[in-house]
């Protein structure tokens, strides 16, 4: 039997990939200053000349990437994104932030990622991860397993942020309580709206957001709500995808 | 307490620290041991009245005021305040079989306890015995630490502190619910109880510096002398106008 919601520790093999040679990192800060930088900043502070104007006041601002937290990860809550984590998000971007840079070579993506990567001194010193892992594939989203979903949205009080019509008014938000690392205000995702979501629209990504959180911001990791082996991940999956198909026409 | 648990383990290993004694004979010299430090923390200016913190959700649950008091005196001496030795290192032991557990439960809609102190390589365990949902969200400066929801009958997440600093506990949902650790790379640490009292362990000779951090009166500092053998007491004594800024 394999385990549905499955939390493994791995050394970092993950690395395995990713050429950390001078010659590596050399093409890699090529591309950052050619790519990078104007959102980015210099030093990786994430005080790039576009930054300076785009969202100022409110969060989020390009990631500073001297502080170690990421958002959009695989691993636990408080650890390094994996260098997939990395890949996946410079490959797709971040839609209405970051655009995809799928016109860079694999080569040129992972030579990018290694320089990043200087950045923090935690890639460094910190080399477990424990990732979270669905081994399962997804549910049908029958209207049964919708239902269900809903009930799990309340109960495990989503709502006081993303609110009770799932468009990001809860009542946590609408008092002025929510703020990122940065000491910024933060919108919580308005859930009836997939083609925004940042860490990915299938089935898995939603669901990776919700067991891993989004860390720097307030979007909790649920993973001690689900149990493994535990098939409800899905139930709330598929609560939260029916929220954007009702929208549409 | 949050330090009860490696208050336990500290026991044990005096136990078998004295055992070993005992079966050898040996002679176990006060400069390898070290020196305990105990005293008091010690405050008798005007005590500020207690914080009225508004609660804006879970009114039914948690009231619609938290009343806190962050400065508790008994007789002059300060509770809740984080005394170490500064620039003194030891091995810290990254061995996961004797990792201390410091338990941080959220209940009745306040972080128990509220102030901790741990060592790097220390576990932090995460609990909530409230029937509504709490997400604990710890920091340290601007970089998030760890950030979980525990539901009502939530399993308990556990936390190793890789690094050093005061980490800042904190509810997103419920703003008015705010705690601290205070994370050592040493041991040479202790937190005051109710009576203002603290005593550190194994403090190995020599001039050191000895710290005391309260989550209103500030930080002080003061020069300690550790002799060779023998106990250290000292009281150390926040000026009045500490709570006047
Ligand atoms: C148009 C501005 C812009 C450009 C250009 C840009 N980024 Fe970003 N990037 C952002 C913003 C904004 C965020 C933060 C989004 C958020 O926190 O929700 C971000 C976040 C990230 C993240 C962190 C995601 C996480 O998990 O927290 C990575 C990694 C990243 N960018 C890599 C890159 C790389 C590599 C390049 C160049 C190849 C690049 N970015 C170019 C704006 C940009
Ligand atoms: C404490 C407030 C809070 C709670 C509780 C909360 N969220 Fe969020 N959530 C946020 C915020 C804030 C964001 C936006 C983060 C950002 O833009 O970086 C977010 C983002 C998201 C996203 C979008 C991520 C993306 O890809 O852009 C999803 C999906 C989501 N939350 C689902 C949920 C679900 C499901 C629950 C309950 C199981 C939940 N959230 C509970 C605050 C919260």
């Amino acid at each position: 039997m394999s385990l549905y919601l499955a939390i493994t520790c791995i050394a970092t093999s993950q690395a395995a990939k990713l050429d950390r040679s001078p010659e590596a990192l050399e093409k890699g800060a090529t591309i950052y200053h050619r790519a990078c930088i104007f959102c980015h900043g210099i030093a990786g502070k994430g005080d790039g000349p576009a930054a300076f104007f785009a969202s100022s006041y409110s969060a989020p601002r390009p990631k500073d990437f001297t502080r170690k937290d990421y958002k959009f990860r695989s691993t636990i809550s408080g650890e390094l994104p994996t260098d997939q984590d990395l890949f996946r998000t410079i490959t797709n971007g971040i839609p209405g932030y970051m655009p995809p840079f799928e016109g860079l070579t694999e080569t040129e993506r992972w030579n990018v990622i290694a320089y990043i990567k200087t950045f923090s001194p935690a890639f460094q010193t910190e080399h477990v991860n424990t990732l979270i892992t669905l081994e399962m594939p997804p549910r049908p989203a029958t209207s049964d397993s919708i239902a269900r979903g809903r009930m799990m949205y309340l109960e495990l009080e989503c709502h006081v942020c993303h609110g009770l019509d799932a468009t990001g008014h809860g009542p946590v938000h609408t008092q002025g309580d929510l703020k990122d690392n940065t000491g910024l205000p933060i919108q919580p995702t308005n859930l009836t709206n997939l083609p925004s979501f940042k860490n990915g629209a299938s089935p898995q990504d939603i669901a990776r957001t919700i067991l891993t959180g989004l860390d720097g911001a307030p979007m909790p990791s649920y993973a001690s709500a689900f149990s493994s082996p535990d098939t409800s991940i899905w139930h709330m999956v598929n609560y939260v995808l029916s929220l954007s198909t009702a929208t549409q026409p | 307490m949050p330090d009860s648990t490696m208050r336990i383990t500290v026991d044990i290993q005096l136990a078998i620290l004295a055992l070993v004694i005992v079966l050898t004979g040996y002679d176990v010299s006060a400069q390898s041991i070290g020196a305990p430090i105990t005293g008091r923390v010690i405050f008798q200016g005007p005590i500020p009245p207690p914080n009225e913190l508004k609660v804006n959700i879970d009114q039914g649950f948690c009231g619609t005021t938290i009343t806190h008091q962050p400065l508790q005196t008994q007789q002059g001496s300060v509770r809740d305040a984080v005394v170490s030795i500064e620039g003194l290192t030891a091995e810290v032991t990254t061995d996961t079989t004797s990792q201390a557990v410091h338990i941080l439960t959220n209940r009745q809609c306040v972080f128990r306890s509220r102030i901790g102190i741990a060592q790097v390589g220390d576990q932090i365990e995460i609990r909530n015995d409230d029937p509504l949902m709490h997400n604990t969200h710890i920091r340290l400066g601007e970089t998030t630490m760890v950030n979980v929801v525990i539901v009502k009958n939530g399993r308990p997440i556990r936390k190793t502190i890789q690094t050093p600093g005061m980490l800042e506990v904190k509810c997103d949902k419920h703003k008015f619910m705010q705690g601290y650790v205070l994370a050592f790379a040493h041991p040479y640490v202790s937190v005051t109880d109710t009576t203002g009292h603290f005593e550190i362990s194994h403090v190995p000779a020599g001039l050191h510096t000895l710290r005391v951090w309260h989550e209103t009166l500030g930080v002080l500092e003061t020069d300690i002398e550790v002799p060779t053998t023998g106990d250290v007491t000292i009281d150390i004594k926040y000026p009045h106008s500490s709570t006047s800024q």
